[in-house]
């Protein structure tokens, strides 16, 4: 097997896994970040490439590797803050900006910050058929899945969006118009 | 019997003749938005420029003065300070400071010489010209002042 061009890789697939992180991550520190992580991956592990598989695919695969580690090790600090909370609901101004989670706006408008709050199989599923257009074969290489599963994933990942989405409008047909009686007593 | 996970199938979503899932028109349009909102983060977020793993990347720095640049102006407003002193207390206290003046800036005191800091009357004034005076040196003339408040020291402008 040839031996990987790790500049050329970079300049080839960076903006590909760029564009997968940020819709992951929801923030392009994040994503600048675990890019940049992948790429360090494949320069210290490109020996064990066999090339049986494309390098976007391994890179893809590395990506959410890291995102689903960085995930866990988010979910182990907000749980911990709950402890220290006593189960309080956190306000912003409570939690510390050290391990905050910062969303961008645009990507708080977009679907993906419905789509982040699937379960890991669809969410990554969605990721790479939707945002970065892999075949459903190479989804199943880089999620180490039957390509059934694969499809089983994207439509039911779908479906559950779709129920995120119109319990979004439940929730927003539930709350109370602006009153009408005059407050400004209680400020 | 020892439970079996593939026995248990998720329901296997429809498939076209091309093999591709058979959405609705719903999820049709939320997989079609999905790809626009990827297209449009990728837009505003552009990626950083992807930094050579050839060698040791290095982050955009600002452009930070030399130390050693640092370090020379520092010493020159120190100096300048020091001299004006100088200057000034040959001028005040000719016998006492001519040694020191000379030791340091290897100059001889001439108090009838002009300099681009102090004129020297025959009366024995000195005037300095604050305006080319820097802040270190400034800070010195107000040190001697308070130093020597039996000394008549006027300032006009």
């Amino acid at each position: 097997m040839d031996r990987i061009d790790i500049d050329e890789a970079t300049r080839t697939h960076f903006a590909r896994i760029h564009r997968a992180a940020l819709v992951l991550s929801g923030n392009p520190w994040d994503a600048d970040d675990l890019a940049q992580e992948t790429f360090l991956i494949l320069a210290r592990q490109a020996c064990s490439f066999e090339g049986r598989s494309n390098l976007y695919t391994w890179l893809y695969g590395i990506l959410l590797n890291l995102d689903r580690r960085q995930r866990r090790r988010l979910g182990m600090v907000r749980r911990k803050l709950r402890v220290l909370w006593g189960n309080q609901p956190a306000s912003p101004a409570a939690t510390p900006g050290a391990n905050t989670v910062s969303e961008v706006k645009e990507w708080k408008k977009s679907l993906w910050a419905r789509v982040a709050r699937l379960p890991d199989g669809q969410r990554q599923a969605l990721v790479l058929r939707f945002s970065e257009g892999l075949r459903y074969e190479e989804i199943a290489e880089v999620l180490q899945c039957p390509l059934g599963t694969v499809k089983s994933r994207i439509f039911h990942g779908l479906a559950a969006l779709r129920r995120v989405l119109d319990q979004e409008g439940e929730d927003c047909r539930q709350m109370p118009d602006f009153p009408s009686e005059d407050l400004s007593h209680a400020v | 019997m020892r439970f079996n996970p593939k026995i248990v199938r998720g329901e296997e979503p429809p498939v076209t003749v091309d093999g591709e899932i058979e959405l609705p028109a719903d999820l049709a349009a939320l997989a079609d938005q999905l790809g626009d909102d990827a297209a449009h983060l990728a837009a505003c977020y552009p990626p950083v420029r992807a930094t050579r793993l050839s060698r040791t990347p290095s982050a955009p720095r600002r452009k930070a003065m030399p130390r050693g640049k640092t370090i020379a102006i520092a010493a020159a407003a120190i100096g300048g300070a020091a001299l004006a002193a100088l200057i000034t207390l040959s001028a005040l206290f000719p016998s006492a400071t001519m040694p020191l003046a000379a030791r340091t800036s290897g100059v001889q005191s001439n108090p009838s010489s002009t300099h681009s800091l102090t004129s020297f009357s025959p009366g024995g004034e000195a005037t300095v010209s604050l305006v080319d005076l820097s802040g270190p040196e400034l800070e010195a003339w107000l040190d001697l002042i308070a130093s020597e408040p039996s000394h008549d020291i006027s300032v006009s402008f």
